[in-house]
């Protein structure tokens, strides 16, 4: 009804209500297009949040008619929704590199290396292990080594020579391409490597616990393949 | 008809205290809904986010687009809601109202499947840093979801045994704005969690 905007209570007219509603949808079928075609890379990140921003605001804007209203409304949720945004901004600077459109490898270094903690009891929670690494690898290292350390492995392994391996809750793992092969029968040492990182509980060596987390889900492609290459080439 | 102006009550903004008490209320569910995404994104670089289980073996982002649907038609319902409610066409109101709150149903539906799915997969909220950020976050929304529902469906009924308190179409209006937001925050879910979120992890299972 036209009296409707006589009040103030109505920004839009049904019709109007009706295109914001397509042009959310084809954003939508948009967004989801995107994601399948994989044409947009890194950029992906960056197109998605302006899509959903431009979501964001025809529905604040539109089907809640802040747009319309007294500003004294705007400015209440605004001023929830900045402070939101920024704390948000503030703890992804604070604890990523803003590498949130896939994880990392290697973790960057801060600028003063501190001693490694040497680890003397046997369940070291993952996540403080990857810490004790990230801490003082310097992060040139590039292909196997690189995932080595990125995924955590040097938390709990040693390999001698690499920076930053001294683990001590996992078997030591610098002859481990000669190693492997005479472990189990019949499997030989590329088997026994590539199966002991996809289930670490099946093949477990004497006096370790089966403390191994499952890695696979976290393998960018061809870093599982990488990551064999390196540890067989250890002879 | 005396009947907009007595829906003004008097206030020293001139402005309804209710609706600005809703955006206030909801410029704080902003900051609720921010931690809980913030913390989601910051984990994700942790090795331990994907210990056990990874997110890109497990989301589904076809099932997840038709949800989104879902939601966001429930919210075009809720706008027709309104907009009955400031016609005084109380059979439009009743229509849409009830179209809005089975959406909002539906879309629960989907999230119950979702997480049965997962749970039967082996993931739990204590599985991984992603199950414990992952179910916080999605239960919370679905949490006010549930609440948006149980809200409509009441102003439903409420039409029909108790068309005085319902005849005032600022009630439908405070309604609408909650059961929006929470359509918003989803489009940022959907958005952060799911696209960005499974984007460029590969599930586990290669040879």
């Amino acid at each position: 009804m036209s009296s409707d905007h006589k009040n103030g209570q109505h920004g839009a007219s049904i019709p109007a209500y009706m295109l914001v509603a397509l042009i959310l949808i084809v954003v939508t079928a948009l967004e989801v297009g995107i994601f399948y075609l994989d044409v947009v890379g890194e950029l992906l990140v960056i197109i998605m949040i302006g899509l959903s921003i431009m979501k964001f605001g025809l529905v604040v804007g539109y089907f809640m008619h802040l747009k319309f209203e007294a500003p004294l409304f705007t400015y209440f949720f605004l001023g929830g929704l900045l402070l939101a945004i920024s704390i948000s901004l503030a703890f992804l600077t604070l604890f990523t590199n803003f590498d949130i459109g896939e994880p990392n490898v290697a973790q960057i270094a801060p600028a003063t290396p501190t001693p490694y903690p040497t680890p003397t009891v046997v369940m070291v929670p993952v996540e403080s292990a990857s810490n004790i690494v990230s801490e003082g690898v310097v992060d040139t290292l590039v292909g196997g080594e690189g995932i080595f350390v990125g995924k955590g492995c040097a938390g709990c392994h040693s390999i001698d020579g690499l920076d930053g391996a001294v683990g001590q809750v996992g078997p030591n793992l610098t002859n481990i391409g000669t190693v492997a092969g005479t472990r189990i029968s019949g499997v030989n040492a590329r088997e026994y490597i590539e199966n002991s990182i996809m289930n670490p509980s099946d093949f477990i060596v004497d006096g370790f616990a089966p403390v191994m987390p499952e890695l696979m889900g976290s393998f960018k492609e061809g870093e599982f393949k990488e990551l064999v290459d390196y540890l067989e080439s250890l002879e | 008809m005396a009947i907009t102006s007595e829906n003004q009550e008097h206030t020293s903004t001139g402005l309804s205290n209710r609706k600005l008490l809703m955006w206030t209320f909801l410029g704080s569910e902003c900051l609720f809904f921010g931690s809980l995404i913030a913390t989601h994104m910051v984990n994700r670089n942790e090795a331990a986010f994907v210990h056990g289980l990874s997110p890109a073996c497990l989301l589904d982002i076809p099932i997840t687009s038709m949800s989104t649907f879902v939601l966001l038609m429930s919210s075009v319902a809720m706008v027709l809601a309104v907009a009955a409610a400031y016609r005084f066409d109380v059979k439009q109101q009743r229509l849409w109202l009830l179209m809005t709150a089975s959406l909002g149903i539906i879309f629960l539906g989907f999230q119950a499947y979702e997480f049965q799915t997962f749970v039967n997969e082996g993931l739990t909220i204590g599985t991984n840093l992603f199950g414990s950020t992952f179910f916080t976050l999605t239960g919370f929304h679905g949490a006010h979801v549930t609440l948006g529902v149980v809200w409509i469906f009441i102003m439903f009924i409420l039409t029909y045994i108790k068309p005085d308190a319902t005849s005032n179409p600022l009630n439908t209006d405070i309604a609408g704005l909650y059961w929006h937001f929470v359509d918003i925050v989803w489009i940022v879910i959907f958005t952060v969690i799911y696209l960005i979120g499974s984007y460029g992890l590969d599930c586990g299972h290669v040879g």
